[in-house]
């Protein structure tokens, strides 16, 4: 008898010890699984808004001009016009393609890259989730000499990303930070 | 079947528990490598796309030090990777691609290719986004410029300004020559090599009547053929009678662009300028692009045989330094103009009137600054919220910013009109709708009524005053591609509200409004309110002898004016960035970028 509770108290005293290093375990793997998510699409969504950002020719503040969907703000979207492409490579006079960013309507958590070729561009179209647990964007946009400009007269703009998912106990929140300069503005 | 005594539970439990436990460790190395080689494959995407943005840059600049025959070059190391470019000739461009390897072609881990078009033309140089000359810029109340101004005169900012961006005004210059001399006759001196083997630099020689800086310098030139590249000027101290090389007190270029194919004075000015003393012999010399010249191309400064300047004498070379041939009897034909006029910057009070970068002039008085301070004297000052009694942010200088040069000299327009006097246009068609007129020449007024789009075939002149009605739209013909174009007035430029001026409609492409009055007839360009409120519009405002005046909200690629006056509440804006933007005429310039070819892959 007195083996036997020796035996149950051990296999106790293991097993606690066990479960609560399965459990920490289990937190630091999901912490951990979503600071890499987060950085690894923070990563690729500054990519994509500096390339486009730099292939820009200027920043439109609608889209489409009539009857717009999509109006350039500094916390919800933005839009680019940038020149389009035959199929060759080559870019056509005067012919825009857009490239919009926006926090999506229904969940806000979602940002999204969408393109809206011209009928004469070879550039396919886009609708693509770059993140899935945003809190806030920020575009400031600036004049050649650094100082906040109108969209009409910015050279450059200044992005801030902020992202935030619960994991585990706690939340987990990372932040990316750029400048780009129109390259074709 | 099953002993419940069977020993080992523990440890088979355990094993299950360090599995898991395993797996999760497992996992989050496995992660952890992921994003470090995420992390590591954009930052090495981001150093290939500063190496090819660095190629693209060299290769603009090999083309213009090549005139025009670098053809790109292979696999060459930069930094943690390694580039190449091609180069493609196209119709009326150069497609420049850069290709940049991390870290070498062979092994690629990361390849960004960018690609760009440049093109040569007229090469107008428009370095800053607003150049005003010795008329200075006066702001009334409520005035703002969003961007950086450079200007040869006062401003004058009269209450609640801002200047969002460095601000210049260059130390004054004297309003009449120190030392010259003209040509009286025939005044050919040929230069530049090829054909002229020992005529490669020349110089002239002089000695100021005053203790002072050199802010600028005047020259009598003219080009033969389309010879390539820029002139480089250089003051030089003297050394036993002549120019001393090894000692360049300034220097500044003259853009090819600026000298016509007749003779005409050219003036410079040296941006940081020389402090020169009274009675002491000083050389100009001028240096050629090393393949400027053939038999065909070349350019001469005009030389008087008859020694109509006592103080100095002219000088040749064969592009060595020290064989330099005097012309003891004959003068190049040359002005000094001298500095010592104080400029200013003014406000009416640091609070409310503002430079938000680096303040720059001989003088600052009752500004605020929100950069460094750089100045002779000051007066009630606030620099980044203090005065400047012991502001490491304020800086006393000797020497003033010296004069800009204005981007387009009176012999490139004089050429431009010309131009036009073999199409000369006898009436103007009356406008419902839509005209296209141009190019040629008209002599007289032209007003334009409301809603009418005007398609311009460059170069146009018209002799008299030119009035653009309410939401006119004045464009370039879309056949000018990349070009831009240029409409010419010697009167009044009158831009009433909602007008749009805009280029061919290729990226790249402006139009430009320049008058020719002076200053002293009036205004030569008035804007009203609400110009070019499209985003695509593109257009340039010039009126280096005259005055631009702006009523509110008006966006502008490029304006250089003699003097600009901002209204009551005007905000102006303006893209930079036109390093040099190409007419459909004129003597060719330096290889440029075009904005809107740029294209990554």
């Amino acid at each position: 008898m007195l083996e036997v509770l020796i035996a149950t108290t051990i296999t106790g005293i293991a097993g606690s010890l066990l479960v609560t290093i399965m459990v920490q375990n289990s937190g630091l793997y999901t912490q951990q699984t979503a600071k890499v998510s987060q950085g690894i699409s923070l990563n690729d969504t500054t990519t994509q808004l500096t390339e486009a950002i730099k292939s820009a020719s200027f920043i439109a503040p609608t889209y489409p001009s009539i009857n717009p969907v999509y109006t350039t703000d500094t916390t919800t979207t933005l839009i680019l016009g940038v020149p389009s492409y035959d199929s060759s490579g080559k870019t056509i006079d005067n012919t825009y393609d857009y490239v919009i960013f926006v926090k999506d309507s229904s969940n806000p958590k979602i940002f999204r890259k969408r393109v809206f070729p011209d009928t004469a561009s070879s550039r396919k179209s886009e609708n693509r989730v770059l993140l899935t647990k945003l809190v806030s964007i920020l575009f400031v946009y600036l004049n050649q000499a650094d100082a906040p400009a109108g969209v009409s007269a910015a050279s450059k703009i200044d992005f801030t990303l902020n992202v935030s998912e619960k994991a585990g106990f706690s939340d987990v929140q990372k932040s990316s930070n750029g400048v780009a300069s129109l390259r074709n503005s | 079947m099953f002993n419940l005594n069977q020993q080992g539970q523990i440890i088979l439990l355990a094993t299950i528990f360090m599995t898991l436990i395993t797996i999760n460790v497992v996992l989050l190395i496995s992660n952890a490598i992921n994003f470090n080689n995420n992390s590591r494959y954009s930052v090495q995407g981001l150093q290939a796309t500063n190496i090819a943005e660095a190629a693209l840059d060299k290769a603009v600049a090999s083309l213009n030090a090549t005139v025009g025959s670098y053809t790109g070059e292979g696999e060459t190391f930069l930094g943690p990777g390694s580039y190449e470019v091609t180069v493609t000739t196209l119709p009326a461009s150069k497609l420049i691609t850069a290709t940049a390897y991390i870290p070498n072609k062979t092994n690629t881990k990361i390849r960004r290719t960018i690609s760009i078009q440049t093109a040569k033309g007229a090469g107008a140089a428009f370095n800053y986004g607003i150049q005003v000359g010795e008329g200075g810029i006066v702001m009334s109340n409520g005035a703002n410029v969003d961007g950086s101004v450079y200007s040869n005169g006062n401003i004058v900012m009269n209450g609640n300004n801002t200047i969002s961006g460095d601000t210049y005004v260059a130390g004054g210059t004297q309003p009449s020559p120190d030392q010259q001399t003209d040509c009286a006759s025939v005044c050919d001196f040929q230069f530049g090599g090829a054909g002229f083997f020992s005529q490669i630099d020349v110089a002239q020689s002089f000695k100021p009547s005053v203790s002072s800086q050199l802010n600028k310098v005047s020259l009598k030139l003219k080009k033969i053929g389309s010879p390539n590249g820029d002139l480089r000027v250089d003051i030089m101290r003297d050394n036993g009678g002549k120019p001393n090389t090894s000692s360049t007190l300034a220097y500044t270029n003259i853009y090819n662009s600026l000298v016509s194919s007749t003779y005409s004075f050219v003036t410079v000015g040296f941006v940081a300028p020389a402090i020169l003393t009274a009675g002491t012999t000083y050389w100009i010399k001028i240096h050629p692009d090393s393949s400027c010249c053939s038999s065909s191309k070349r350019w001469s400064w005009a030389l008087d045989g008859t020694n109509p300047y006592n103080l100095g004498f002219g000088s040749y070379n064969n592009g060595t330094n020290n064989l330099w041939n005097s012309l003891t009897t004959s003068d190049f034909v040359f002005q000094t103009y001298m500095g010592g006029v104080p400029t200013k910057i003014i406000g009416a009070q640091p609070s409310n009137t503002k430079i938000t970068g680096n303040a720059y002039a001989n003088t600052l008085y009752n500004i605020g600054v929100g950069g460094d301070a750089y100045f002779q004297s000051e007066g009630q000052v606030l620099v980044r919220g203090s005065n400047c009694s012991t502001n490491i942010y304020c800086h006393v200088v000797s020497v003033d910013p010296g004069p800009a040069t204005m981007p387009i000299s009176d012999a490139q327009i004089a050429e431009w009109k010309s131009q036009t006097a073999t199409n000369p246009i006898n009436s103007i068609p009356a406008c419902s709708s839509q005209i296209t007129l141009g190019p040629g020449k008209y002599i007289g007024n032209v007003v334009f009524p409301n809603n009418c789009t005007i398609i311009i075939k460059s170069p146009l002149y018209i002799t008299g005053n030119l009035t653009l009605g309410n939401n006119d739209i004045i464009k370039l013909d879309p056949s000018y591609g990349l070009s831009s174009g240029v409409v010419m007035t010697d009167g009044l430029i009158t831009i009433n509200p909602n007008v749009h001026a805009t280029g061919s409609g290729t990226a790249g492409s402006f139009l430009m409004l320049l008058s020719t009055r002076d200053h002293s007839l009036g205004a030569a360009i008035t804007v009203d309110n609400n110009f070019n409120s499209n985003v695509l519009d593109k257009a340039l405002l010039y009126a280096g002898n005259g005055t631009i005046s702006v009523a509110n909200n008006v966006k502008v690629n490029e304006i250089s004016a003699w003097g600009i006056t901002l209204s009551n509440n005007v905000t102006i804006s303006y893209d930079t960035g036109l390093a040099s933007t190409f007419f459909s005429s004129g003597p060719s310039g330096a290889f440029s970028a075009i904005k809107g070819t740029y294209q990554s892959k």
